[in-house]
């Protein structure tokens, strides 16, 4: 119920901020958000008093296990998206899909494993490409590279 | 009428044609069951390889495509929890839950079953009830589509059940999310904290694969190591007919979800978007066991899957008796329509019906033909993907994401924005937020504010403005239908307590 709580708490703080970015604005531009953001207050208030009332309910922790796995994988996808524009869509999506699936697989990695790794990445990639770019014309991410 | 439909069948039934739609079908399967290709999408990528065919070849191709990519989203909605089109969003309620039971092979059969039933409903009602419906369809002004929203967002007291506080906050964020960007009237840029590239709005479907399709990636990253793959599959014989009886039980339900999905095609600007959660919460509402929904019942799946593929015919409705779009691809029909030097509009069954009954009828075939399509690649793709380790099928997903949400404006500020939506939605899924909400939300946001303030400037004839709001007997069975799906999980409950007592 605490995760309840914050939470609550960082809804009516951003209704709050959302609120202050409408000064300025037009009826027609503010008045269906200004009716979302008080409307997002009661319910945020509707949580608080709800969470203080629940003490004994329980909630699974807010942080899962593996907690760090999670975080560096956001933090490889963000890095991907950053060097599409950069590396290619092919030579990026190759390295940054190969990174993932060793940092998600349980065990060790060897040259082999991490080799069979690349072609089954490179191999998806391509067909993609080949699929999107080349027959139905569709644009994909284009950078230095390919 | 029913000379010119013999005689459309007699277009229809050549090898030629027949393999056009098979061709459409595989097409529209494919892009319905990636995430991030829309079928306005699929359909609007694959007009150009009409231009070379003859206008009732296109039509036919195009129909068939728009068919079957409504029901290809099913697909990843139930092995991925991630609809590939917004048509599917309820089926992850329902369908994914079977997937990790064990039970993915029948819910694609039970969703391919009730998408050929809604499909087939959908072409009748075209054929027969074009007019009046269309008719119906015109009376709606905009405080009717604000009330329609209204109504929508009623929907979350049955899809969030555990928590209808959460349910309605989740949808409320949604609503917000929806306003960021450009206002549709008045055009003040809103909530862009500076970002140029915001100035468009939030993407629905950049934002829908970021709330389903990243929280499902990250659990199955924490849970890697109690699963190696997504699900145990269960070979069961006789699965086929068993499902289909099954289905085809449930005759209440296919048919008011299939009617439910036409109406909804009709109106303008909804679409199965809308369709597939309005006939999921009536089939809630209406089950005997409402609590049984969202732990992997088939209701929940037929319920939404006969809807959606209802609001392909549904939505042609408008567009052929009117030269109204009824949903996004029918717009591209209705560009593909003026390309050919046909004008949408009533004058297309007098002077054209050869080739408008010969439309209707492809379509009729084209969903007919959805039901072994879809059973063989159905199958055969869930067998895939449930023997992928976590290993690939985690970063397989990534990459999808990455394709979907870059190829809906070719930009990376799409692919960013829906990173960030995802880890907003991981972390809002953690503290027990579902992304149904948010979502109806992010789709009936605009709906709402578009009918909203164009309602507030009708008002201002009156004396007092916000009285136009309830002076149309329309907009009085909206309100009706809004506080009696607010307060039904509420009615239930009490009767069952009433029932209990009794019992005892």
């Amino acid at each position: 119920m605490k995760a309840d709580r914050a939470a609550s708490v960082v809804f009516l703080l951003a209704s709050v901020v959302f609120w202050t970015q409408t000064y300025g604005l037009q009826y027609n531009g503010f008045v269906f958000p200004r009716a979302v953001i008080v409307l997002i207050i009661l319910l945020s208030a509707g949580l608080f008093v709800q969470s203080m009332g629940r003490k004994g309910d329980e909630q699974k922790a807010f942080l899962p296990a593996n907690i760090p796995y999670v975080l560096v994988s956001i933090a490889i996808v963000a890095l991907w998206i950053y060097f599409l524009n950069i590396l290619g869509f092919i030579v990026s999506g190759v390295i940054f899909l190969s990174i993932l699936t060793v940092i998600i697989d349980l065990g060790k990695p060897n040259l082999t494993a991490v080799l069979k790794v690349v072609a089954v990445h490179t191999a998806l990639v391509v067909a993609f490409w080949v699929t999107f770019h080349l027959i139905l014309l569709v644009p994909l991410p284009e950078g230095y590279l390919i | 009428m029913i000379e010119a439909v013999i005689k459309a069948f007699g277009h229809i039934l050549t090898l030629k044609v027949l393999l056009m739609i098979l061709a459409g079908l595989f097409g529209g399967l494919i892009s319905g069951a990636l995430p991030g290709l829309t079928a306005t999408m699929a359909v609007a990528l694959l007009v150009p390889f009409t231009f070379s065919m003859d206008p009732t070849e296109g039509l036919i191709v195009l129909g068939a495509i728009y068919m079957a990519c409504i029901y290809g989203g099913a697909f990843s909605a139930i092995l991925v929890n991630t609809p590939g089109t917004p048509s599917s969003i309820g089926t992850t309620f329902d369908g994914y839950p079977m997937a990790k039971k064990g039970e993915g092979e029948r819910a694609i059969l039970v969703a391919t079953y009730a998408s050929v039933y809604g499909g087939i409903v959908g072409v009748i009602f075209l054929l027969f009830l074009s007019p009046p419906l269309a008719n119906v369809a015109l009376r709606f002004g905009p405080p009717e589509y604000f009330w329609m929203a209204v109504f929508g967002i009623t929907i979350i007291s049955s899809l969030a059940s555990k928590n209808v506080l959460k349910g309605f906050l989740g949808g409320a964020i949604g609503l917000l999310i929806s306003t960021i960007g450009i206002a549709p009237i008045g055009g003040d840029v809103r909530f862009t904290a500076g970002f140029p590239q915001l100035q468009g709005g939030i993407e629905l479907i950049v934002a829908l694969i970021g709330f389903f399709c990243i929280p499902e990636v990250l659990t199955m990253i924490t849970e890697r190591d109690k699963t190696f793959h997504i699900a145990e599959t269960k070979h069961e014989k006789g699965i086929l007919v068993r499902t289909f009886m099954e289905v085809m039980k449930r005759q209440g339900n296919l048919l008011r979800s299939s009617i439910i999905g036409t109406i909804v095609g009709i109106l303008p600007g909804a679409g199965g978007s809308v369709a597939n959660l309005v006939a999921y919460n009536e089939a809630v509402r209406v089950s005997k066991t409402p609590e049984k929904f969202g732990t992997g019942v088939i209701d929940g799946i037929i319920a939404t899957e006969s809807s959606n593929n209802a609001v392909v015919g549904g939505g042609i409705i408008p567009l052929v008796t009117l030269g109204i779009p009824g949903a996004p691809p029918d717009a591209i029909l209705y560009g593909v329509l003026l390309i050919h030097g046909l004008r949408p509009g009533p004058e297309l069954f007098s002077m054209h019906s050869d080739i408008i009954f010969t439309f209707i009828m492809s379509l009729f075939v084209a969903t007919i033909f959805m039901l072994p399509v879809g059973v063989i690649s159905g199958r055969l793709l869930h067998r895939t993907v449930v023997r992928i380790p976590i290993r690939f099928l985690a970063p397989a997903i990534f990459f999808l994401t990455i394709i979907g949400s870059y190829s809906i404006r070719n930009n990376v500020t799409d692919v960013f924005i829906m990173l960030t939506l995802g880890v907003l939605g991981y972390v809002l899924k953690r503290l027990e937020f579902h992304p149904g909400p948010i979502t109806l939300g992010l789709i009936l946001g605009p709906i709402g504010e578009m009918g909203f303030v164009q309602a507030l400037l009708m008002g201002q004839m009156l004396p007092n403005k916000w009285m136009i709001f309830f002076n149309r007997p329309l907009s009085w069975v909206l309100i009706v239908l809004s506080v009696v799906s607010l307060c039904w999980p509420l009615l239930i409950r009490q009767f069952a307590k009433g029932w209990k007592i009794k019992e005892m």
